[in-house]
């Protein structure tokens, strides 16, 4: 492979085919009667609010919407959907954002680090990460459009059920995590518990601000809280230590992109839905390069 | 090719610098060479060099650990032995094959000398270069601090070895009006590495013999420029008269385009093994190369030419041009051979 053909493939935050997706640009409570700056792939932006609608300048995207609590903006025709947040929009569930940050990570990378499942002993050592998720075994990806899933089944530790410190539940606890990542630069994330039950719905999202910049927006749904708000508030310290804790190996790299190209780094069957995920963007990049468009619904 | 970055690539079939021996405890210490991040760690009493890039998900391996004699990566858990061969996924469950792809190159040669870790990232052309004060007993060593320089590697080698600047940039320490003229001499040249040795009659105010009229000021001494490919250099001085000899030894780590760092040791058996004495010496060391540093760092251009008609030589110069010359060898054979 020459060194030509390896940066052809590679996905940073400058990258113009991501103006082919949806991304988050500023929360709901961040947007007022004044055009607020926003940076995109390295550009400027303005959103604001205008009577019932919103709008944007200097120039008018391809589209422009408000949901889940954030203001979504995709800049040229976008074929990948909006995120799918039903939890978001249930009232059985307690909604937060936990904090939104800045890292120099690129908004893939970050993405790709969420579909990960390999990594919850090694990063994850101070918060739920145990031994035994070392293994990873995931229910066979699935590919439909611009999305790519799986469900792992796993163990966790559970540091938020008052059960545990009673003894009525063990500690390490099996979780199933169905993950859904898609070309609009975020995943969709819903853990099962089946000890106590609960749902927790996470969707995290990255905003490519500029070469060196993403802004990261982590919105939490959970339903086993009923409404209880010092609950919430460890949850989000407990979430935003995690974010804190990938961050942590990120922000070590050195070039801050993604590889398309599935020969520039190794791949084991423990990476499936890692693989798909990059065919997607590899793909992505295809259509803004005039080719033919991604494969719909197939199995990766 | 008529110039030499800090980041060719003919540099990697050389022996570099790249760590003090005490800088890498166990490890895993990330290191810089010819714009290149390598994690060095040690695994029982030897050190090992691998690419600092997990091959999994090209994470630093610098950010790991180190378990039992191998470096795991912080990310995903994978352990590489000091060979670069992948011997644990975890994620793959125990006693699963691993993929052979999943290993890494290792640096071709690794050794501890002279109180520094070398790498030579491919077979190199060369041997590490020969500093026989460093063996001997009567010897005090006295290591200047290493620091980090912008500038390309070449240039400082140049600077060191170069005869007529003395005057001109070094007023402050051991240059003198009456030192410009550079008297005629050879250069001894042998494979990559070369010598150039001169005997002059110069003044020794230092010398306490001088003071109680045992020896006369107007003294002589033999310099003995040693150089090894590609930035290796060692400069004796023998006093003849008052007895003793003064080495400096130069090794330079090309750590990226733009970045150098600097080795100095100062080897002396005439300070009566005075730690005092010593550390003066270092330290006037220090203060010459800081006159080097003056203008080395005004230099806008981050390469040396090899080309030998970009500059334009002189007779006092053919140290510096067998510099050029070994250099452009090394860049040939190492095209050959490759």
């Amino acid at each position: 492979m020459t060194p030509t053909a390896a940066r052809a493939g590679v996905v940073d935050n400058t990258t113009p085919a991501l103006a082919r997706s949806w991304h988050a640009v500023a929360r709901s409570d961040e947007l007022g009667h004044e055009p607020l700056p926003v940076r995109l792939l390295d550009r400027n932006w303005t959103v604001e609010r205008r009577g019932h609608r919103i709008i944007a300048g200097p120039d008018v995207p391809w589209a422009l919407e408000e949901r889940y609590g954030l203001i979504w903006l995709a800049p040229r025709e976008s074929s990948a959907p909006l995120h799918d947040f039903p939890e978001w929009d249930d009232p059985t569930f307690d909604r937060a954002y936990a904090a939104t940050v800045r890292t120099p990570v690129s908004a893939a990378q970050l993405v790709d680090n969420f579909l990960d499942a390999a990594h919850f002993p090694f990063v994850h050592a101070g918060t739920f990460g145990v031994g035994e998720s070392a293994m990873v075994q995931d229910r066979g990806v699935v590919r439909e459009g611009w999305r790519v899933s799986t469900t792992f089944d796993t163990w966790y530790r559970n540091s938020d059920d008052p059960l545990v410190a009673t003894g009525e539940h063990p500690e390490i606890q099996p979780q199933q995590l169905v993950k859904i990542g898609s070309a609009s630069f975020g995943v969709l994330l819903r853990l099962g518990f089946p000890v106590t039950g609960a749902t927790f719905a996470i969707l995290f999202c990255c905003q490519p601000e500029t070469r060196r910049c993403t802004r990261v927006y982590k919105l939490l749904a959970r339903n086993d809280l009923g409404g209880d708000s010092t609950r919430m508030r460890d949850c989000i310290r407990h979430e935003d230590r995690i974010l804190r804790e990938d961050l942590a190996i990120l922000e070590r790299y050195e070039r801050m992109e993604l590889h398309t190209n599935l020969r520039v780094e190794v791949h084991t069957r423990a990476d499936r839905l890692s693989v798909a995920y990059r065919r997607l963007l590899g793909e992505l990049l295809a259509v803004e390069n005039g080719q033919r468009p991604g494969r719909e619904g197939s199995t990766a | 090719m008529t110039e030499l970055t800090n980041v060719h690539p003919a540099l990697r079939s050389c022996w570099h610098p790249v760590a003090t021996t005490d800088e890498i405890v166990d490890g895993p210490a990330q290191v810089w060479l010819l714009g290149e991040p390598w994690v060095l760690f040690r695994a029982g009493s030897a050190v090992h060099a691998l690419p600092d890039r997990c091959p999994h998900r090209l994470a630093p391996l610098s950010a790991g650990t180190i378990v039992g004699g191998t470096v795991q990566c912080g990310y995903h858990g994978w352990r590489f032995a000091g060979d670069g061969r992948c011997c644990e996924i975890p994620a793959l469950g125990p006693g699963a094959a691993l993929p052979g792809r999943a290993s890494v190159r290792p640096a071709a040669a690794v050794a501890e000398r002279y109180g520094l870790v070398w790498i030579a990232p491919d077979e190199p052309l060369c041997d590490l270069p020969d500093v026989p004060e460093w063996d001997d007993p009567t010897f005090q060593i006295g290591p200047l601090a290493p620091q980090r320089v912008a500038a390309a590697a070449g240039l400082l080698a140049d600077n060191f070895l170069d005869m007529a600047h003395f005057p001109f940039v070094h007023r402050g320490t051991i240059g003198t009006h009456d030192d410009r003229l550079v008297a005629d001499y050879s250069v001894e040249r042998d494979g990559l590495s070369f010598a150039v040795t001169m005997t002059h009659s110069f003044s020794n105010p230092e010398d306490p013999g001088v003071a109680v009229g045992e020896r006369a000021l107007v003294q002589t001494r033999t310099m003995r420029y040693e150089y090894s490919a590609p930035f290796a250099m060692r400069l004796r001085l023998d006093y003849h008269e008052a007895g003793g000899t003064n080495t400096l030894t130069l090794f330079l780590q090309p750590e990226t385009l733009d970045s150098c760092r600097v080795y100095m040791t100062v080897l002396r058996n005439d300070l009566c093994g005075d730690p005092g004495r010593l550390a003066d010496a270092v330290a006037y060391e220090q203060r010459v190369f800081d006159e080097d540093l003056v203008i080395q760092r005004k230099y806008t251009t981050n390469a040396l030419p090899l080309d030998l008609t970009a500059e334009v030589h002189t007779r006092a110069d053919r140290i510096t041009v067998e510099l050029r010359r070994v250099l452009a060898e090394v860049v040939a054979s190492a095209e050959r051979s490759r």
